[in-house]
């Protein structure tokens, strides 16, 4: 994508990252009615007479669906000349998946939804990046991140609230099927960003067919990319230590908290989101201009304060107040995942195949999260488990420290 | 993973029930479909609970019939109702969470309901055993929710329901001392 009028890099030619309307709510209502298959998705089926041990072996097949996914579905979405083909099939697909686990809550259509949803979302999150990619200049590409992680925060904050309304007054079935409706509005978004198509058909960083036809050896090479390989650690350790924090607190909050337990856990999920919100688009634009890796380190190191934090922490509402820093984290992490395997991936064609592999170490990394932190938990208690959540993040931050150069590439250079 | 098959048994046994009889299967009605064509596909392991045993009711709502061997007795829907996933309520009506298993002991008898307590959108669920002794199942003739006598701040602090843990602590009402909290495990 090294044109000539990329030479000013504040000034982006092919769309200025501020007008592109049409990417702010496509990443608005995808996190929209991606928040229905979270942890939901047990509550809804044991409302309608699941056994544990069947809930148990559905959502596994989710998980593991998940992590067999990203690698494939990046590469996927490497190699479809349209990304907006292959975000529009994986749209409908999750809302198919979502109108399936409302109307058919039986453990083969559950199981089979879980599957398609898990390779869907697969397919979505590298595919807008790739569709970022393709409508704005390099220089402009980490405020234009900022600004997708901005809309898809007040996507979710927005989800939660509203799936909770719509759990409470028309009971759990209601969230799945509006979250089914929430894919024809991401369509709609999805339809205007005409460009998308058009401009990938110039050469890119994203998909170059010159890159593609190189011999299988070769084009693998970018797997042994130190820079890649050492992002991939640091993604893993940063998970291990982020998604077990808020489950272990909101478990907390139920045992310790009076009747308003529930608003105060969606507090604690809503609050991080506003600050990722209003964070987001400052990381894009500072890791542009002081590069990855300060910001990096700054979103990374919000982890151990937690993690520290949160095992002192008794107070609920105290808790709510800590879990702002998960908003910090987020916004970092969210805008510099997709904007360092750019830097990093630039001009091989492989830039959503890495996103996958990295996608699979952030999966790996969650799964392991939970598990381990709940075996502390159980066994040396909660504080215990925090402060080694904490440690794990202060290994992480560590990590990024020695491992992670600079991988800012100036547009000029 | 018995979910997994039960659509198809159901299937399965239903077109070879109505084969060989199809007058038995087609009376077969609501909340008996189960047990019926449970009773249909496998009829050594199914010992129909006979009117001495106390759970037949003559009433009009039920019959019994024989057929290969086995009894079949029929339960109109609103006699019996399923127990997974129904919500469990306080006395005053608020929401205390819903029944996920239920734990028996060695008679086969009930002794504690596991609920999902707790929780935003799926997040923060504890698993807390309660006595079955608190439970009531009949709210004015609706069966859609049962009744707990313990409170809100009886069910919270209580420890979490774990299946691998060697001791279970069932929550109980202050006055009956047949279970006992067992000691919180460093929660």
């Amino acid at each position: 994508m090294r044109l000539p009028r990329d030479s000013n890099l504040r000034q982006p030619n092919v769309t200025a990252p501020h007008r592109l309307p049409g990417l702010d709510w496509l990443n608005f209502f995808v996190a929209n009615f991606q928040t229905g298959f979270g942890p939901f998705i047990s509550v809804y089926l044991t409302s309608t007479g699941w056994t544990q041990g069947a809930i148990g072996a559905a959502l596994s097949t989710g998980t593991i669906a998940s992590m067999a996914s990203q690698v494939p579905a990046g590469a996927l979405v490497d190699a479809m000349r349209s990304k907006r083909t292959a975000a529009a099939t994986a749209i409908a697909a999750v809302g198919v998946s979502a109108l399936a686990i409302a109307l058919w809550p039986n453990f083969l259509a559950i199981s089979a939804a879980e599957v398609v949803h898990s390779f869907a979302s697969a397919i979505l999150g590298p595919a807008i990046a790739a569709i970022t990619l393709v409508l704005v200049d390099p220089g402009a590409f980490g405020e234009r991140l900022g600004r997708n992680a901005r809309y898809a925060a007040i996507g979710n904050a927005v989800a939660a609230g509203v799936m909770g309304v719509c759990a409470y007054y028309l009971g759990d079935r209601a969230v799945f099927l509006f979250a089914a409706v929430l894919a024809i509005p991401a369509l709609a978004a999805l339809a205007t960003l005409r460009e998308a198509d058009s401009a990938s058909l110039r050469p890119s960083p994203s998909a170059s067919p010159r890159v593609r036809a190189r011999s299988c050896n070769r084009s693998w090479q970018f797997l042994m990319d130190r820079r890649l390989i050492a992002f991939a650690v640091c993604a893993v350790l940063f998970h291990l230590a982020n998604a077990a924090m808020l489950p272990i607190a909101a478990a907390a909050v139920t045992k310790r908290a009076e009747s308003e337990a529930g608003l105060i856990i969606a507090a604690c999920l809503v609050g991080p989101q506003l600050i990722t919100a209003i964070l987001s688009p400052w990381a894009g634009w500072a890791a542009e201009t002081w590069g990855r890796r300060p910001i990096l380190l700054l979103g990374f190191s919000a982890l151990p304060i937690r993690g520290i934090l949160l095992a002192f922490a008794t107070d609920p509402f105290l808790i709510i107040a800590i879990q702002l820093f998960d908003g910090l984290g987020a916004a970092v992490f969210g805008v510099l995942f997709p904007l360092i395997v750019a830097d990093v991936t630039r001009n091989t064609g492989h830039y959503t195949t890495s996103l996958g592999l990295v996608g699979l170490a952030i999966g790996g990394g969650a799964t392991l999260s939970t598990a381990l932190a709940g075996l502390v938990a159980d066994d040396l208690g909660v504080g215990a488990a925090f402060l080694s959540l904490a440690a794990v993040g202060l290994i992480a931050t560590a990590l990024v420290w020695a491992l992670m150069p600079e991988t800012r590439v100036r547009a000029n250079a | 993973m018995p979910r997994l098959f039960d659509p198809l048994r159901k299937i399965a046994c239903a077109i070879a029930g109505y084969r060989r009889n199809g007058r038995v299967t087609l009376q077969i009605v609501g909340g008996a479909l189960v047990i019926a064509i449970a009773t249909g596909a496998n009829p050594s392991a199914w010992h129909a609970p006979t009117p001495a045993e106390g759970v037949y009711d003559s009433t009009e709502s039920t019959e019994s019939t024989e057929a290969l061997g086995a009894r079949f007795q029929r339960f109109a829907r609103t006699d019996l109702f399923r127990i997974l996933g129904k919500e469990l309520h306080s006395p005053s009506g608020q929401a205390m969470g819903r029944i996920v298993d239920l734990l028996v002991d060695e008679a086969g008898r009930p002794s504690a309901a596991i609920i999902d307590f707790g929780g935003f959108l799926g997040v923060g669920i504890r698993k807390i055993a309660i006595d079955w002794d608190t439970l009531r199942f009949d709210q004015n003739g609706k069966k859609d929710a049962v009744v707990t006598d313990l409170g809100r701040d009886q069910i919270k602090a209580a420890p979490e329901y774990k299946d691998s843990n060697d001791v279970v602590a069932i929550v109980t009402a202050p006055q009956s001392e047949q279970h006992g909290l067992a000691p919180d495990p460093g929660w």
